[in-house]
């Protein structure tokens, strides 16, 4: 089966079926269940191996584990070579790596396209849950178009959406103007959001503003955005982010 | 604890260093000890809370996370469904046995750690590929053209880059497809659906 689908999988998980391409291929979902499988299993893989945050926040959490915690492992030879080895990769995979940054920042001027390329990531869908499908389907229509890349339908399935869920619909559909290019539109929606007393997804969709204004070739505004992510009491993932690519604006 | 829910909430999503050794020495002891005295090492429990943390940024990152309990409860009714999930997948003992110890969670907290599980397996599949598939395939998942790819990787060309995309990607498909407990958990997950889409 797989070797059939596979390029029809990829195609949809990109959002690039369409018309009557499209509708034929979700008949064959309904109606083929190891299909339906093979794709959640593709999205999530696909999922699971982009979450940088995620990894970032396990791997702080485990050097707390080994700093803060837990008399364990007390030098066992083995396990002393072996953390010493990685220790010895790890500097050097940083040596390495902070060279690499340098000749990118010295030989590389990227353009603000480029930039904008590079650092936008359509946020990970974190809201559809199976369990509540009753009690939102606007919501988790509109979801689930936004998961499989169709931001236009999305974004008219969102304005249909209860008033309680107003600030995510406004981010997620911030986030589906500007993968459409709609800079105006979407600028307006994570301003909505900046300004809603939802301070998480506030920071997140500051984020997504500064990228939004560089697109729009706008980089003065963006810088300012960035800055204010920088210095305020953020997210380290935003915190870091915003500051490499104020250095790349710079 | 000396701070608030609201506190350690917005601590765990920005990771502050004070809020995660405070989570740590206050909670941490209690867990270690359930999963001690419920088949577990002491390692096991590091793996649980680490990932329940991991679990709870998750739900905290989407703004879905609606404590009806305090934290510390709701923490720890996490780390206890994941411990009894695994210890469940691994000794093969039935979920029922445990079912007077179940904490009381939703179907949506229930869904995201058996996700999270879905996820740890995935992405050890993925570690064991050869460092050019792992390359070659986060590459295309981040959306690169692959004429792009080609470049990049120093391929001859796009054909030949979307040959090898294709061998890497059956790999990780076959290797994730043929381990065991990846049928359980996908199989769980198919049931649970199947259950629930039969209550009215």
């Amino acid at each position: 089966m797989k070797k059939d689908y596979q390029d029809l999988i990829e195609k949809y998980l990109e959002g690039d079926l369409e018309g009557i391409e499209l509708k034929n291929f979700e008949k064959k979902l309904e109606n083929i269940p190891e299909l339906k499988r093979e794709i959640t299993l593709q999205k999530e893989i696909r999922e699971a191996l982009l979450e940088k945050d995620v990894d970032e926040f396990r791997t702080k959490l485990q050097t707390f584990k080994k700093v803060g915690g837990i008399e364990k492992q007390k030098s066992n030879p083995s396990t002393l070579t072996i953390s010493l080895l990685y220790k010895v990769a790890a500097s050097v995979l940083l040596i390495l790596s902070s060279a690499l940054v340098v000749f990118l920042i010295f030989f590389n001027k990227p353009s603000n396209h480029e930039l904008f390329n590079e650092y936008f990531i359509p946020y990970d869908n974190l809201v559809v849950s199976r369990g509540s499908s009753s009690e939102n389907p606007q919501l988790n229509k509109a979801m689930s178009l936004y998961d499989i890349g169709k931001y236009r339908k999305a974004i008219e399935a969102f304005k249909n959406t209860k008033q309680e869920n107003s600030v995510v619909a406004s981010f997620y559909m911030g986030v589906s103007y500007l993968s459409i290019g709609d800079t105006e539109n979407s600028i307006n929606k994570f301003s909505e959001v900046i300004e809603s007393d939802n301070e998480i997804l506030a920071e997140v969709a500051m984020w997504y503003k500064a990228l939004a204004m560089i697109k729009k070739e706008d980089v003065e505004a963006a810088k300012k955005i960035l800055k204010q992510l920088t210095t305020s009491e953020n997210s380290r993932f935003y915190r870091d982010r915003a500051e490499s690519l104020l250095n790349e604006l710079n | 604890m000396k701070y608030t829910d609201e506190e350690l909430v917005s601590g765990i999503f920005k990771g502050s260093p004070e809020i995660i050794k405070t989570i740590y020495d206050d909670l941490f002891p209690v867990i270690n000890s359930f999963v001690m005295s419920n088949s577990g090492s002491s390692q096991d429990a590091e793996d649980v809370f680490q990932e329940a943390q991991i679990i709870l940024y998750r739900k905290i990152k989407s703004g879905s996370l609606v404590l009806n309990c305090t934290f510390k409860t709701f923490l720890f009714a996490v780390c206890k469904k994941l411990w009894l999930l695994r210890l469940k997948k691994k000794a093969r003992i039935p979920m029922d046995y445990f079912e007077q110890e179940l904490p009381d969670l939703d179907n949506e907290t229930v869904e995201s750690i058996e996700k999270n599980e879905r996820y740890l397996l995935y992405k050890k599949h993925f570690n064991r590929l050869p460092e050019s598939c792992k390359k070659l395939l986060l590459l295309f998942f981040e959306g690169n053209k692959m004429k792009d790819i080609a470049i990049k990787m120093g391929f001859a060309s796009e054909g030949y880059a979307r040959k090898r995309k294709h061998h890497c990607q059956k790999n990780l498909l076959n290797s994730i497809a043929n381990d065991p407990l990846y049928n359980e958990l996908a199989g769980s997950e198919i049931a649970r659906k199947i259950s629930e889409e039969s209550i009215p």
